[in-house]
C-alpha cells in the first residue's frame, strides 16, 4: 500500500495523504470525540459546567466552618482520645492476623510452587480475589449488621483487606524466586514444606516484609474511616459530628485522622528504610 | 588464650531484633485484649445460629433488581472517568510546582506542591466526599471532585518525578536552535513526560472505579448510593443484587484498563 491513505471524496475524486498526516487527523478527531463525551458526560449527570465556577463559594464556607479554625479542643475529649487508641489496635490486630494468613495463603496461591495444583491453589487464588474485589467499606458495612456496630467488625474488615493486600503482591513475589534452591531442595530429599521453609522464605522475605510495611499502610487509612459505617476507631466521629452539624469538631477529627495516617507512614518509611 | 569472641555488634543486633519482637508481641496481646475482650459486648452478638440467620438474609441477590442497575453503574462509571479526568488536569500544574527542575519559585511552590499532593494521598475517599457533599450537596458532583481530589497526589507524584528525571538534551538542542519556552515544553518536556502520563491516568481510572462506588456510599452517586439505600430500607437482598452489579463493573473495567495499558504500550 505504500506509505499513503487514499479517501474517496463525494464527488468521486481520491484524496491521497500521506500516513503521518492521517494519523494526525485522527490524533485531532479522537481528542475532539473525547470532548464531546467530556461534555455530554456531565450533561447526563446533570451537572451544569457552570457549577464548576459557583462551586467555590460553598466550598469556601465548608473549609472555612470546617477548618477555619477547627475545635481545638475537642481532643481533649476523652472519647476521642480512646477511639484513637481503638483504631490502632484494630488495625494492628486486622494488619498482623492478615499476614499471618497471608504466609500460607501466599505460597498455596503461587503457581509455580503451590503444593497442590487443583485444590489449595484454586481455593486461596479465590480467597485473594473476594477479598480485593468486595471494597472494604462494603465488607465493614456488611460485618457490622451480621456483628453489631464495633471495633470486631473493623477488625475482620481490615484482616479481609489486608489478605487481599498483601495475598496478591505476595504470592507475585514467590512465584518470581529462582529455582535453583528448590530444586537442591527437592534432589536432597525434602518435602513441599522443607521446600517452603529453606527455599521459599528466605528468598521472599524481604520483599514480604516490605509489602507487610506496605500493607500496614494501606490497612491503617482504612481502619481511620472505618468507624463513618459503625466499625469502631476514630471514624464514627466523623459521622457523628457532621450529623450534628459541629463542623469544627469534623474539622478536628479530619485534621487527627490525617495527622495519624501521616505518623504512620513516616513510622513506615523509617522501618522500611531499615529492612531495605 | 584462644577465646571465641562474640562480636559485639552481632550481640547488639540480637538484643534489637529482640526487644522489637517483644514490643510487637505486647502490642499485639494488648490489641486482641482492647478489642475482643474490652470493645466487643458478645453477648449482644448471639449465637452462631444467629449470626448465621443475619448473612442468610443476604443471599440470594434479587437477580431480577441487577438489570435495573444499569443507570446507577453508568453513573459510577462515568463519575469514575470524570474524576480521573479532573485529576489529570489538576495534576499538570501540581506536578509542575512539585518538579525540583521546572518549579517557578522553589522556596514557596515546591513545598506547595508536595504539600498537595501529600495532603491528596493521605486524606480518605471517604474524607473528601464528606467535605463536598457537605459543601455542594448529594449526587455525582460532589463525587467526581473528591475523586479528582483524591486522584490528584498520586499522578503528580509520578509526573513531577517523571519530569524530574527528563533528558535535557532535547531541551538545550531545541533552545539552541532558538525555541520559545513554549516550544522548549511542547516538544521537549512533553514527548518525554506524556507516555507516563497516560499510563498512571488508565492506572489511577482502574482504580477508581473501586473509589467511585465507595464515595457513593457517603453521598456521591452512583452504585454506592443505591447500595447505602437499599441498606437503609433493609432490602438486604437488593443490597447484595448491588454488591453483583458492582462486581461486574469492577471486572470490565480491570479488563478494559490492563487491555488499554497493554495498547499504549
Amino acid at each position: 500500500m505504500g506509505n499513503k491513505v487514499t479517501l474517496k471524496k463525494s464527488d468521486g475524486e481520491a484524496l491521497v495523504m500521506e500516513i503521518s498526516v492521517w494519523k494526525k487527523v485522527l490524533r485531532y478527531i479522537a481528542v475532539l470525540l473525547f470532548i464531546t463525551f467530556l461534555y455530554w458526560s456531565f450533561q447526563y449527570l446533570h451537572i451544569p459546567l457552570r457549577r464548576f465556577f459557583t462551586m467555590w463559594g460553598p466550598i469556601g464556607y465548608k473549609f472555612y466552618q470546617l477548618f477555619l479554625p477547627p475545635d481545638i479542643g475537642y481532643i481533649n475529649n476523652p472519647k476521642l482520645l480512646r477511639s484513637i487508641v481503638q483504631t490502632f489496635q484494630l488495625a494492628f490486630l486486622g494488619t498482623v492476623v492478615g499476614l499471618i494468613i497471608c504466609v500460607p495463603l501466599a505460597w498455596f496461591a503461587a503457581i509455580n510452587l503451590t503444593p497442590s495444583k487443583f485444590i489449595l491453589y484454586p481455593i486461596s487464588r479465590a480467597i485473594i480475589i473476594l477479598s480485593r474485589s468486595i471494597y472494604e467499606i462494603i465488607w465493614a458495612i456488611l460485618f457490622t449488621m451480621i456483628l453489631g456496630f464495633g471495633p470486631l467488625a473493623g477488625t475482620l474488615t481490615c484482616i479481609l483487606a489486608t489478605v487481599g493486600f498483601s495475598g496478591k503482591l505476595m504470592a507475585e513475589e514467590v512465584e518470581a524466586i529462582k529455582m535453583g534452591p528448590i530444586e537442591a531442595i527437592r534432589a536432597a530429599g525434602g518435602n513441599e514444606f522443607d521446600v517452603f521453609l529453606y527455599g521459599i522464605l528466605p528468598q521472599v522475605r524481604v520483599a514480604w516484609a516490605g509489602i507487610s510495611i506496605y500493607s500496614w499502610d494501606s490497612t491503617f487509612r482504612l481502619a481511620t474511616i472505618l468507624g463513618y459505617v459503625g466499625a469502631g476507631g476514630i471514624g464514627v466521629y466523623l459521622r457523628e459530628t457532621i450529623e450534628t452539624l459541629e463542623y469544627a469538631k469534623t474539622g478536628m477529627t479530619m485534621i487527627v485522622i490525617i495527622g495519624l495516617v501521616i505518623v504512620s507512614e513516616l513510622i513506615s518509611a523509617y522501618a522500611r528504610k531499615k529492612i531495605m | 588464650m584462644n577465646t571465641v569472641q562474640y562480636a559485639p555488634s552481632k550481640i547488639k543486633k540480637a538484643l534489637v531484633i529482640s526487644s522489637i519482637l517483644l514490643v510487637f508481641l505486647a502490642l499485639l496481646i494488648w490489641s486482641a485484649y482492647g478489642v475482643l475482650v474490652r470493645d466487643t459486648n458478645w453477648s449482644k452478638i448471639g449465637t452462631i445460629e444467629q449470626v448465621w440467620r443475619a448473612i442468610t438474609r443476604f443471599f440470594p441477590p434479587t437477580w431480577s433488581y441487577v438489570l435495573q442497575l444499569g443507570k446507577p453503574t453508568l453513573d459510577t462509571f462515568l463519575i469514575a472517568l470524570l474524576g480521573t479526568f479532573i485529576a489529570l488536569v489538576l495534576s499538570i500544574p501540581v506536578a509542575w510546582f512539585a518538579a525540583r527542575n521546572f518549579t517557578p519559585f522553589f522556596p514557596i511552590t515546591y513545598p506547595l506542591g508536595r504539600f498537595i499532593m501529600t495532603i491528596s494521598r493521605s486524606v480518605h475517599e471517604v474524607v473528601w466526599a464528606l467535605i463536598f457533599v457537605a459543601a455542594v450537596g448529594l449526587g455525582p458532583f460532589a463525587g467526581i471532585i473528591a475523586l479528582g481530589m483524591r486522584s490528584v497526589g498520586f499522578t503528580a507524584k509520578l509526573t513531577a518525578e517523571q519530569i524530574e528525571n527528563i533528558d535535557y538534551r532535547p531541551i538545550e538542542a531545541i533552545r539552541a536552535v532558538g525555541g520559545s519556552p513554549f516550544q522548549v515544553f511542547m516538544y521537549g518536556t512533553v514527548p518525554q513526560v506524556l507516555p507516563l502520563f497516560i499510563g498512571t491516568a488508565i492506572f489511577q481510572w482502574d482504580i477508581n472505579i473501586r473509589r467511585a462506588t465507595i464515595i457513593g456510599i457517603v453521598g456521591g452517586g452512583g452504585l454506592g448510593l443505591v447500595f447505602s439505600q437499599k441498606m437503609a430500607a433493609y432490602q438486604y437482598t437488593h443490597a447484595t443484587a448491588c454488591l453483583v452489579a458492582i462486581l461486574i463493573l469492577v471486572l470490565v473495567g480491570e479488563y478494559t484498563s490492563t487491555r488499554l495499558r497493554t495498547l499504549i504500550q
